[in-house]
């Protein structure tokens, strides 16, 4: 083995025992963040969820406003990484309530009987059940109306239709040289 | 830990309204000056006019990875990132202030001779006189470009440099109004460019409807990051080191020898300098010194009185908003100037039998922040904070926007008490392992009334112009961001931790100069006053010498 031939195995030698631990830090990394991420079905029963919250009436509601693209990009940032277990138990304790009550997933539902779960939620009644469930709906409530009411660059408020119920009460636009 | 190698005459900590100033008062006249500053430094363009990105998550405030503090309010106790941070970046809050600069009145400066002691208080009378600080006034005024006119005194009015900037035309009904019921209202004096001024390369004020909170594009706003810093940079003699985290003051005996701080990469750096100014804001700079105790100070740097986070006092808001029906007024969005610009004084003393402590303060009128968000979340708040949501809050937004509002803000003085203080977290460190700030806030009940009472008067004004109804925001703490008093000055080594001269009592080479030094809260907004008197300290230094 030539000297260029040594160098060469030597120093792959030493950057392959540098990337095992860096590849299980970076592995373990990416577990831990998973675990606080929320996945798709559960920010699909938050967003039928924040329907509950600003429903369409003659205007938007919030999902027609794109209350799931907003939680989509905006829910797993650094700004809400908090909320994020609270979320989780929220979702799936709607869900079982759903179960209980009519065999179906929260999403699923009829919206009066879903109205019906999170008015029950608001007025603390399921708290004893669910323990903390009041305290996470009025995080979602938050949610909601910035996802609603927040520029529609941010993913929801589409088309700045949110806006409309306002009556020009708030300045909408900026003006500048 | 690496030291620069220099060492400057004078290190000042904090680039806002009570470091920024002294930092060009002492470089133009040819010291070398560093400023450390935790926040970035950023452009008009990096600020977006954008109520979620700012106000909501927000940009100038640190986000919850960089640290928790404690907060206790009355008996709720909470872990919170961004509760009653003025601003950290270049520029301090000064960068997102409204610019509401009102000066004190003579009478401001006694507040205990004019209204009385009351019990359980622990406010004081100032060690200086409106004489001493008035020419600092006038210099901050001529500097920034302030624009309205102030009332110096209860009965001489005095015209900025530049005029008035325009007034939404609600003003005309609250001219008409207050004139009926006997009140003398007046342009408030804004730290806002009405017209351009080119010298300093700053543009007049374009309107845009979102100053507060935000930052400005035009540069009209008169913010540290606009003038004091730039013109200290172009004398050559100010280092500005910006994303520079001070977490502790190193002291040899009784001097003051480096600033321990984090650069932006975590890097530990220590800057020497021959004298020290703390101007990290009311809480941070409290913390910064209880974060410093050595043997020779072993309760916190500075704090042989025991005091350095006591009297820690903020501003009453009483916050009334009025419902006008829509065609007494155009609404926020059909009118070229979002400003009201009208302030009222009247309410400075309040007769109330009830009230032993008779003090309330100036009145700003302005139009509701435009935040749409913030908007719809009080919406969503009944009483008993119990939350309101489906048909229920849409009807309840209807309802609000089919009216007009105006707004009051009141700057009743915060009464310092014992239940008011600021210490270090025993459970909550920052990202850097630093103790946070442990804040305690108890209301005394004559704030509370005073409150009260100053309500009844602005709504009985409100009703006089022809409101629908007036609704009083019982919350006495939206205005979080008007801090005083952790290290307040005064004569006695005893009870306080500056002298006159925001000197250290224990510490010659350590002044402190934000909103901390005050020994009372004021009837005004604060802002005007902490920077006419770092220009003061800042004379005081400079004559002295190092
Ligand atoms: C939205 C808003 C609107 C306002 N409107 C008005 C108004 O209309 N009128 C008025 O009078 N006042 C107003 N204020 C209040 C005003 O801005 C403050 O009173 C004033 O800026 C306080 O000055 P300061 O020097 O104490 O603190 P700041 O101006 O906040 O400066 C403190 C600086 O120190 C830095 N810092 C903190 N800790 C450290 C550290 N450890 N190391 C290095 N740097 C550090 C911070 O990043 C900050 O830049 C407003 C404030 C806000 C937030
Ligand atoms: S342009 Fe005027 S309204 Fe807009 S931020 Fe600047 S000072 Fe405020």
């Amino acid at each position: 083995m030539n000297r260029r031939t040594l160098l060469a195995t030597i120093s792959a030698g030493f950057l392959f025992t540098l990337l095992i631990p860096y590849n299980r830090i970076r592995r373990a990394f990416l577990r831990m963040r998973s675990a606080g991420r929320l996945e798709s079905k559960i920010l699909a029963t938050l967003a039928s969820a924040a329907e509950c919250v600003y429903p369409e009436d003659h205007e938007p509601g919030a999902q027609s406003l794109g209350i799931l693209n907003f939680l989509t990009l905006q829910i797993n940032q650094d700004y809400y990484r908090h909320a994020i277990p609270g979320l989780k138990k929220l979702a799936q304790s709607l869900d079982r309530e759903a179960q209980k009550r009519g065999g179906l997933s929260f999403g699923d539902m009829d919206r009066t009987l879903q109205d019906a779960i999170v008015e029950a939620v608001n007025s603390g009644s399921l708290d004893t059940i669910y323990p903390g469930i009041q305290r996470n709906l009025h995080t979602l409530i938050d949610i909601t109306l910035e996802g609603c009411f927040a520029d529609s660059v941010h993913g929801g408020n589409r088309e700045r239709q949110a806006w409309i119920i306002m009556q020009g009460g708030i300045r909408q636009e900026w003006f500048d040289v | 830990m690496s030291s620069l190698s220099k060492k400057y005459d004078v290190c000042v900590i904090g680039s806002g309204a009570g470091g920024a100033p002294l930092a060009w008062s002492l470089a133009k006249r040819g010291l070398s000056v560093v400023l450390l500053e935790r926040g970035k430094r950023y452009s008009p363009r990096d600020i977006p006019k954008d109520e979620y990105a700012v106000c909501r998550k927000p940009l100038f405030r640190p986000s919850r990875t960089e640290g928790l503090r404690e907060i206790h309010y009355g008996s709720a106790s909470s872990l919170n990132a961004n509760y009653l941070w003025t601003a950290t970046c270049v520029g301090g809050a000064t960068r997102v202030m409204s610019g509401f600069f009102l000066p004190m009145n003579e009478e401001d400066f006694a507040p205990r001779s004019r209204f009385g002691s009351v019990p359980e208080a622990s406010h004081q009378g100032w060690p200086i006189t409106y004489n001493d600080l008035a020419p600092y006034y006038d210099q901050v005024e001529a500097a920034l470009g302030m624009s309205g006119n102030a009332l110096r005194t209860p009965h001489q009015e005095k015209e900025f440099s530049c005029p008035a900037l325009e007034a939404h035309p609600c003003s005309q009904l609250i001219d008409r109004s207050c004139k009926e019921l006997g009140y003398s209202p007046f342009p408030t004096p804004r730290a806002v460019l009405s017209v351009d001024w080119p010298e300093k390369d700053r543009g007049k004020c374009s309107y845009s409807g979102f100053c507060g909170s935000y930052g400005c594009l035009t540069g009209a706003k008169g913010s540290t990051h606009e003038t004091y810093i730039p013109w200290a940079e172009k004398t050559g003699n100010l280092t500005l080191l910006q994303q520079h985290y001070v977490y502790r003051l190193e002291s040899q005996g009784t001097k003051v020898t480096a600033a321990s701080c984090f650069d932006k990469d975590g890097v530990p750096i220590r800057i020497k300098a021959r004298l020290f100014v703390c101007a990290a804001s009311t809480i941070e700079s409290a913390r910064l010194l209880l974060n410093s105790h050595s043997t020779t100070f072993a309760q916190g740097l500075a704090n042989r009185s025991g005091q350095v986070g006591k009297n820690l006092s903020f501003t009453i808001p009483c916050e009334v908003t009025g419902y006008f029906d829509k065609d007494l007024f155009p609404s926020a969005s059909q009118s070229n100037s979002p400003f009201v610009q009208r302030t009222i004084q009247d309410f400075h003393t309040l007769d109330n039998p009830g009230l032993t402590y008779a003090r309330g303060g100036s009145v700003i009128f302005l139009l509701p922040h435009p935040n749409p968000i913030q908007r719809m979340i009080s919406l969503s708040y009944g009483p008993n904070g119990k939350r309101i949501l489906g048909k229920t809050l849409k009807e309840r937004a209807r309802r609000y926007f089919s009216f007009n509002h105006l707004q009051s803000d009141s700057f009743i003085e915060f009464l310092p008490n014992p239940k008011t203080f600021i210490t270090l977290s025993q459970n909550t460190r920052d990202i850097w392992g630093i103790p946070s700030a442990r804040i305690a806030i108890h209301h005394h009940p004559q704030n509370i009334l005073a409150s009260q009472i100053m309500a009844q008067k602005i709504a009985g004004l409100y009703q006089h112009m022809g409101a629908r109804y007036a609704e009083y925001n019982p919350n006495l703490f939206t205005a979080g961001e008007l801090q005083q008093g952790t290290c307040r000055f005064g004569d006695d080594p005893t009870t306080s931790v500056l002298d006159p001269n925001c000197q250290s009592h224990d510490v010659p080479n350590l002044y402190v100069t934000d909103g901390s030094f005050m020994p009372s809260g004021l009837p005004v907004p604060s802002t005007f006053t902490i920077m006419a008197n770092s220009l003061r300290v800042a004379d005081h230094i400079y004559k002295k010498g190092l």
